[in-house]
């Protein structure tokens, strides 16, 4: 929910209340006629008097323009203008409220001043900072009983993210962002605290400006951001129930400020970068193959003994060849090519970014409205792809009908248009890698081919020979990326209009509906000719439109009241929710008029398919948050929520919170602490079944007559429930130093599996409450203030998080979990597996491992064995020859089974965040630690299926250390997943830089410069640094499970599109 | 607190308006997939249903399966790829099925997906047949009952037979089963009796009333019920012969039995229309016939080329040097060979030679060959049109010449061979069996024109005729397993057959074609 300034303000009417205002608690005791004519009587029978002054801020001494002073406890207020300087009317004997994002606020009792001239210091830890997500009504960050982090606009300046995706990476402890790959337009994956899931991914529920959000973060700009709240944990989402067991993101654009002067400004900010790979994957350069003796002769291709080439041959597959490549008499591949191209510079080109930004903020006392347009173009790196094209359009207006009545309306317009690398499998995937994608192709190339090959002429497109290699089934990269065009194109429009009606301080009612549709095309076309390996196509063009109206309403009635010294805040809410869902695809080939996109165009019988899906729900709550003479914060809550998603026999689940908190220095008063507080609380959240859970199904197979049975019924099926415990502690040591540590842990149950059924009973599977997960985290947050004085000013934030989870309890035998990868999820759970471990076959690296399975005929003993130079146990007398084999780990049967190999979860993740101010000079830096984990290194282990992979080239080793290609090929094990492609996933990366200067206004002022009020240039780096032994293309790699989510805990490498670099410059106006 | 009270009462009204408003039920209905409430709603549901088992069937068998591994062991066809088990599967020496969960998805889920999608088929006609025969549902008026139930049946019957050939047991689920959750395991000669009663009913509802199937159904021609008697006459002599294991219990076959349903089988080939494939939104294609012929994957086995040419080696050479024969050197001699290989003149030629072989030469240069089967190339891939066999004529017609002259009446089996209007002579252009022959030398035959007319069609048959004549390669398993999943699922010990040390002549092969 929405509810940023007008809670703001409703903030600071219960201070009001809870500090120093005692007689005007009776009053309120009396009827609304009473209240009404007293307050009338307040704002008139008292003398108004007019106060003059500049607000200066402490850390410049300058005038701070935009800086509000309101009289408290009403909404009467004004803003300083570009000097600092403000006027406001006001009645004698009342308070006044100076404020500004980011600093302390000062309160004033007017006497007989009229001028108060008011100093501003940083809150630099920002405990006064108020939060709405999650909690009863605004409240500061010190009165939280739960775990509500927030970042606002200040942190996200310094290096604006490309997306709101990408913007809060590295900023909060125990949230994980993982970008598992560079594909410009793609969101990253987000997780907050460890998985609650399984098969759902792990993403938290989003909201935008009050609209519950199921579109691409990154599609959503990130200048327009003024915070976000996150809500980690079931015990801090309790409030959003069956939706929030992942935690809830919230996220506020900047508005107007209504109850303001009239002030408007503009903004426009420019950025201009370009991109890069940041370092190449190590390929081999030698082969092991027989040369022919003349083999230097041929300038064309490498030429093999025993091979008979056409006459005239210049490379690629030709069917005239005659005869066998046949491998060098010991199998070492240090043989030379005829000569070698650098595949990978073919591939990756340099890109560019840029945005342009404009906003037009303007505020005045009836209305404040913001508008902003965004236009953002990042082409990534990889050869003939155009990248993200994304255009924003937001318009945010704030209406004051009266004192008492309040509209305000947020619509954000988005539209991206990504083309994206060919993928000639799984076409309506929309992320990039994997099998088919042109890093697939590229890896799988042999160094002397020559990708920019010309076709035979009997072929109809003439560049790119789709078949550049005689000896591979590989295809041309370069083929696909010419000639096939894979593009999504997503529309979204997100609406909220809230009306609030205030008719009396105790009491406010709260209208809203909210809206998001939804549209999402997806589009390959391959014209005629297009080669998919060897077969020449006459063309195929696939269409996929999905569509997704999502509406809500709801009603919220909040409460205030002061009973002596215990302060209450609560709301009981009702909230409608109706989500519709279309989608349609068609797909066909025989293109007559070659090129054209109309599906018309194709002349076989369309492939056409539809599905239309409908979700309601229903959810009521209740929340009270109680502070007890400021000292004591208790915040209890009740929810229930009836969804059509739950099975029939389950339709209403409830949820629950309690919390407590403790301010401890208001008892011990310690020296120079300024704050300290304990806090604890247990909540539940959920996680909502997928439309189709419930239903018995027998699916047709699209536009077959198979009508097969499918899943089978289950009216039982409930929401899963994450119910999480925690505990932490929060303090600040005078302006010095701040720090956060939380320890929490959550359980969930009745997670979504699916449980095979036996084959006779026709059905394959059921939808089943059936596992049950823990995962504990521990994140601490710790800022620190280390330089403030001679003009410099360095601050710095370190963000620690460390979590564990594992599956407790499962009610099937095991559970294929992950990512498909070719439609296959590799990982499989059982009972009291880690979730993110990795399991896979062994290799056995000991004697001791061997002599347990030694071969059954007695044929060897454990004399016959020896541990090779890679650390693995080979035949004893075989190390560089061609009979050297690693052997795989069997298990006390004598089977070759599945064991735990790797973990793909960190020890921990730290973040730094450091800013260094020197007059008008900046410097930013964000270093990203992530300790520990593995990363899966599929992309290597399919390399070395045709001995691309660096470490199979054996050229410039000493023979003694050479290993022949059956040696290393033992390891690919037919791409099951195995120990040997399993790598350390530490890194340390330097993820932003900025480099800033302010042109402050008095520059402005002294250059003369007419209309700009304010500016800044930056120079930017994003990922510009990595210290790592990872040998991919990029430690920060993710494969994202069926949900689109989960990159942040499959750190699967499997082609995915490298992150890239990005040196980029921008420069800021304020007029 | 009166006036709390009274504006309370505020939020209560609005949230009756807004729960009156949003009084939409929490009941959504799945729109896009039946259930089977909605699929039994109306006798012409129930009817579509019925007729829809037939693509199931076709779908199920077609889709990557059990078929393409038995190519390979079969050495009918070969392959250094993992894909599909080939390399697995036939591996030299020969190695245990993988049989584990993990194993079956490496794969390609090969028995998996044929295993449970044999059981969605048999559940479709269970329940058509419970419906129309238990509840007496009358389709089309009463019209269609019989049509549909001889469909159903005949469906049911392939399912199980085809079952029976690729397991060593499974389990049987019929419209009259009442307890399918605690049904044991049985035999695969179990399940290929369930099979031949199930065409026997096909049988009996055929001789009792007359129809025509549409040739929708099949994307072919109408079916009469005097062809569908026949189709099921031809699998049960199919089942009979090929579920035999070893052979030994191939001998044993009741020949005459095969001899009398092969004489009642087909006269006609029985197929469907390819469409396109899937991409091209084709629904009649056979992805197993695909996969073995697409350029670049699998190879035909040089024991198939070394039948038709003994001068091509029956093992690739293993020092990985092509053998010294290819089409140029047997230009001038022609006329002596089966055309199906080697033939200059027309388009009959069933086998393309390549020069060259670009498979994995660390995974053992005895996978390689130089040739690949093009016999459906301009069907495939060329936007032809034509069948896509489920059951050939020629296949009725060789079970019955081998019924002859496993009875001994051998010059009705060497009538069968040298017909000149059947494929050995009409396509092999061969010369003619003289009536003077051994029934060595006509069952030889026979094999022969299985291994070369017929390959890649018919369901496991060259995996088949290899098993029961003892020959697959030592280890070879002669049957799968029941799915590791399936073992899962059902609590089920773990087990798998081959392997070289594991020959029992039972579950895995102790005979051999080449030692």
């Amino acid at each position: 929910m929405s509810f940023d300034e007008k809670e703001i303000i409703r903030n600071i009417v219960n201070k009001n209340l809870n500090e120093n205002n005692k007689p005007k608690i009776k009053i309120m005791r009396k009827t609304g006629l009473l209240l009404l004519i007293i307050l009338l009587m307040k704002q008139f029978t008292f003398a108004q008097v007019t106060i003059t002054g500049t607000i200066i801020s402490a850390d410049d001494n300058l005038g701070l323009p935009g800086a509000a002073v309101v009289v408290k406890g009403t909404t009467t207020g004004t803003t300083t203008d570009i000097d600092g300087k403000y006027k406001i009317n006001v009645p004698q004997g009342a308070t006044l409220v100076f404020s500004f994002v980011g600093m302390k606020s000062q309160e004033v009792v007017i006497a007989s001043q009229t001028a108060i001239d008011i100093t501003l210091k940083s809150d630099i830890f920002k405990m006064d900072e108020v939060v709405v997500a999650g909690v009863a009504s605004a409240t500061p960050k010190r009165n939280l009983s739960v775990s509500v982090a927030k970042v606002d606009s200040k942190e996200l300046e310094d290096v604006p993210g490309t997306s709101a995706s990408s913007a809060l990476q590295g900023k909060v402890a125990g949230v994980v962002i993982v970008s598992g790959n560079g594909n410009p337009g793609e969101s990253s994956g987000i997780r907050l605290r460890g998985s609650n899931s399984l098969l759902e991914g792990q993403s938290p529920l989003i909201i935008v400006d009050g609209v519950m959000f199921q579109g691409e973060l990154s599609d959503i700009n990130a200048n327009d951001i003024e915070s976000y709240e996150v809500v980690k944990g079931a015990a801090a989402s309790a409030l959003y129930g069956s939706q929030a067991g992942s935690g809830v993101l919230v996220i506020t654009t900047r508005r107007g400020k209504l109850n303001q002067d009239v002030a408007t400004d503009v903004v426009i900010r420019n950025e201009y970068g370009n991109s890069s790979l940041v370092k190449e994957i190590q390929l081999a350069t030698h082969h092991p193959y027989l040369l022919a003796d003349d083999y230097l002769q041929q300038p064309n291709y490498t030429k093999y003994a025993g091979v008979i080439y056409p006459a005239g041959y210049k490379g690629g597959h030709d069917p005239n060849i005659l005869g066998n490549r046949i491998l060098d008499y010991d199998h070492y591949a240090d043989n030379n090519y005829r000569f070698i191209n650098d595949v990978q510079k073919e591939i990756f080109i340099q890109g560019n970014y840029y945005t342009n930004y404009v906003s037009v903020n303007s505020s005045s006392n009836k209305i404040a409205f913001f508008v902003s347009g965004e236009n953002n173009r990042n082409t990534g790196i990889v050869f003939n792809t155009s990248g993200s094209s994304r255009q924003n359009f937001k318009i945010n207006i704030d209406l004051k009908i009266s004192d008492k009545i309040k509209i305000t309306s947020s619509t954000l317009y988005t539209q991206n248009y990504i083309d994206m690398p060919s993928q000639t499998q799984g076409n309506e995937d929309i992320s990039s890698g994997g099998q088919g994608s042109p890093f697939f192709s590229a890896l799988f190339m042999s160094p002397d081919i020559n990708l920019n090959l010309n076709p035979p002429d009997s072929l109809i497109l003439n560049k790119y020979y789709n078949q550049p290699d005689q000896w591979s089934n590989s295809e041309n990269p370069k083929h696909a990326l010419y000639y096939e065009k894979r593009t999504q194109q997503r529309n979204d429009i997100l609406q909220n209009f809230s009306l609030n009606w205030t008719p009396a301080s105790i009491i406010n009612f709260d209208v809203s509906y909210s809206l998001e549709k939804q549209n999402a095309n997806v589009s390959l076309l391959q014209p005629r000719g297009f080669q998919i390996e060897a077969t020449q196509t006459d063309g195929y063009e696939y269409k996929e439109t999905s569509d997704y109206l999502s509406q809500t309403i709801q009603f919220t009635s909040n409460l205030q009241k002061k009973f002596g010294d215990l302060v209450t805040k609560g709301k009981i809410s009702y909230l409608f929710e109706e989500l519709e869902q279309n989608y349609f695809y068609g797909s066909g080939s025989r293109m007559l008029a070659n090129g054209i996109t109309s599906m018309g165009n194709l002349s076989s019988s369309l492939l056409l398919s539809s599905a239309e899906a409908k979700t309601i729900s229903k959810d009521y709550f209740g929340i009270i948050d109680m502070v007890y003479k400021d000292k004591y914060i208790a915040s209890i809550l009740y929810r229930i929520d009836g969804s059509s998603l739950f099975g029939a026999d389950s339709r209403w689940n409830p949820y629950y919170r309690a919390s407590l908190a403790y301010k401890l220095n208001e008892d011990l008063h310690l020296k120079g602490i300024e704050e300290l507080k304990l806090h604890a609380a247990i909540g539940t959240a959920g996680q909502r079944p997928g439309f189709y859970y419930q239903y018995e199904t027998y699916p047709i197979i699209p536009n077959t007559a198979i009508i097969n049975a499918g899943t089978s019924a289950n009216s039982k099926l409930k929401p899963a429930n994450t119910t999480e415990t925690e505990f932490g502690i929060n303090g600040q040591y005078r302006d010095f130093l701040n720090f956060d540590l939380i320890s929490s842990q959550a359980v969930t149950s009745g997670i979504f599996a699916k449980k095979n059924l036996p084959a006779v009973t026709g059905f394959q599977n059921v939808w089943w409450n059936a596992a049950t997960t823990q995962s504990n985290t521990w994140e601490a947050t710790l800022g620190a203030q280390l330089i403030k004085k001679n003009g410099i000013d360095w601050s710095v934030n370190l963000t620690f998080d460390r979590v564990r989870q594992k599956v407790t309890h499962l009610d099937v035998p095991s559970l294929p979990i992950g990512p498909p990868i070719n439609g296959v999820q590799l990982f499989t759970l059982q009972s009291n597996s880690v979730i993110g471990q990795i399991q896979g076959h062994d290799w056995v690296r000991n004697l001791k491992q061997m002599a347990n399975q030694l071969p059954k005929d007695g044929s060897k003993t454990i004399d016959d064995y020896t541990i090779n130079s890679d650390g693995y146990v080979i035949l004893k007398g075989t190390e560089g020859t061609i009979s050297e084999k690693p052997i795989l780990l069997e298990n006390k049967d004598g089977l070759v089974e599945d064991v735990k190999i790797g973990d793909f979860n960190a020890n921990f993740d730290m973040n730094l965040f450091s800013k260094i101010t020197w007059k008008n000079f900046g410097l930013t830096t964000l270093w990203v630690w992530k300790q520990g984990g593995n990363i899966y290194n599929m992309t290597k282990q399919w390399i070395y299926l045709d001995l691309q992979s660096g470490e199979i080239d054996q050229s410039g080793k000493p023979n003694y250390k050479k290993k022949a290609i059956d040696y290393y090929t033992t390891f690919y094990d037919q791409v099951h997943l195995n120990s040997h492609f399993v790598e350390s996933g530490t890194y340390l990366k330097l993820r932003e830089i900025s480099l800033f200067y302010i042109i402050s206004p008095n520059i402005i002022k002294s250059l003369g410069v007419p209309l700009i009020k304010s500016g800044r240039i930056s120079l930017l780096g994003r990922n510009l640094l990595t210290f790592t032994k990872y040998t991919g293309w990029d430690p920060e790699v993710g494969t994202p499970d069926a949900r689109g989510s989960g990159a942040t805990t499959w750190i699967i490498d499997m082609f995915n599109y490298p992150n890239f670099r990005m040196y980029s410059a921008s420069l800021e106006l304020t007029f | 607190m009166n006036q709390m009270k009274k504006y309370l009462q505020f939020p209560i009204v609005v949230i009756l308006v807004l729960t009156v408003w949003g009084c939409e039920k929490l009941d959504v209905q799945d729109l896009n997939n039946p259930n089977r409430a909605s699929l039994n709603n109306t006798p012409q549901d129930l009817e579509n249903l019925g007729e829809a088992s037939y693509y199931n069937f076709w779908y199920n068998s077609r889709l990557p399966n059990v078929e393409l591994p038995s190519e390979t062991a079969a050495d009918q066809f070969t392959a250094s790829w993992y894909n599909f088990g080939w390399e697995q599967a036939s591996n030299e020496p020969r190695l245990a099925w993988d049989n584990t969960v993990a194993g079956d998805v490496n794969n390609d889920r090969v028995t998996e997906n044929f295993y449970y999608g044999s059981y969605g088929v048999i559940t479709q006609v269970n329940t058509v047949i419970k419906k129309v025969v238990q509840d007496k549902i009358k389709l089309s008026g009463g019209k269609h009952n019989a049509r549909i139930l001889a469909l159903c049946y005949l469906i049911q019957g392939i399912s199980y037979g085809n079952l029976g050939l690729v397991f060593d047991k499974a389990f049987i689920v019929t419209e009259n089963t009442k307890d399918i959750l605690n049904l044991p395991a049985v035999p695969y000669n179990v399940i290929k009796d369930t099979a031949i009663k199930s065409l026997l009913k096909v049988i009996n509802i055929c001789d009792s009333s007359n129809f025509t199937l549409p040739g929708r159904i099949f994307n072919s021609t109408d079916v009469s019920n005097t062809y569908l008697k026949q189709l099921a006459n031809t699998y049960i002599a199919k089942f009979e012969v090929l579920t035999c294991r070893n052979k030994a219990s191939n001998d044993t076959v009741n020949w005459n039995s095969v001899l009398q349903h092969s004489l009642n089988g087909i006269t006609s080939d029985f197929g469907s229309y390819f469409d396109g494939m899937p991409g091209e939104g084709g629904h009649w294609y056979d992805l197993n016939l695909y996969y073995l012929v697409l350029q670049g994957y699998a190879r035909i086995d040089c024991r198939i080329i070394n039948l038709i040419d003994p001068a091509y080696p029956k093992h690739y050479p293993s020092n990985g040097k092509p053998p010294k024969v290819h089409p140029e050197l047997l230009a001038g001699q022609a006329d002596r060979m089966d055309f199906r290989l080697y033939n200059f003149t027309d388009s009959i030629k069933d086998f393309q030679f390549l020069p060259s072989v670009n498979f994995k030469a660390e995974r053992g240069y005895y996978h390689y060959s130089n040739y690949r089967y093009s016999r459906f190339d301009s069907l495939l891939f060329y936007q032809g049109t034509g069948l896509l066999y489920e059951f050939r004529q020629y296949e009725n017609d060789l079970y019955q010449a081998e019924a002859y002259a496993m009875t001994n009446q051998l010059s009705n089996a060497i009538a069968i061979l040298n017909d000149h209007k059947k494929p050995r002579i009409a396509r092999g252009h061969l010369s003619e069996i003289p009536l003077s022959a051994l029934k060595t030398e006509v069952l030889n035959a026979i094999f022969y024109e299985r291994d070369i007319e017929l390959i890649a069609q018919g369901f496991m048959l060259g995996f088949c005729d290899m098993r029961r004549r003892d020959i697959l390669q030592p280890g070879t398993f002669l049957h799968y397993p029941i799915p590791g999943l399936e073992l899962q699922t059902l609590n089920m010990d773990y087990y798998t057959f081959g392997g070289t040390s594991n020959e029992d002549g039972i579950n895995v092969s102790n005979g051999g074609w080449f030692k």
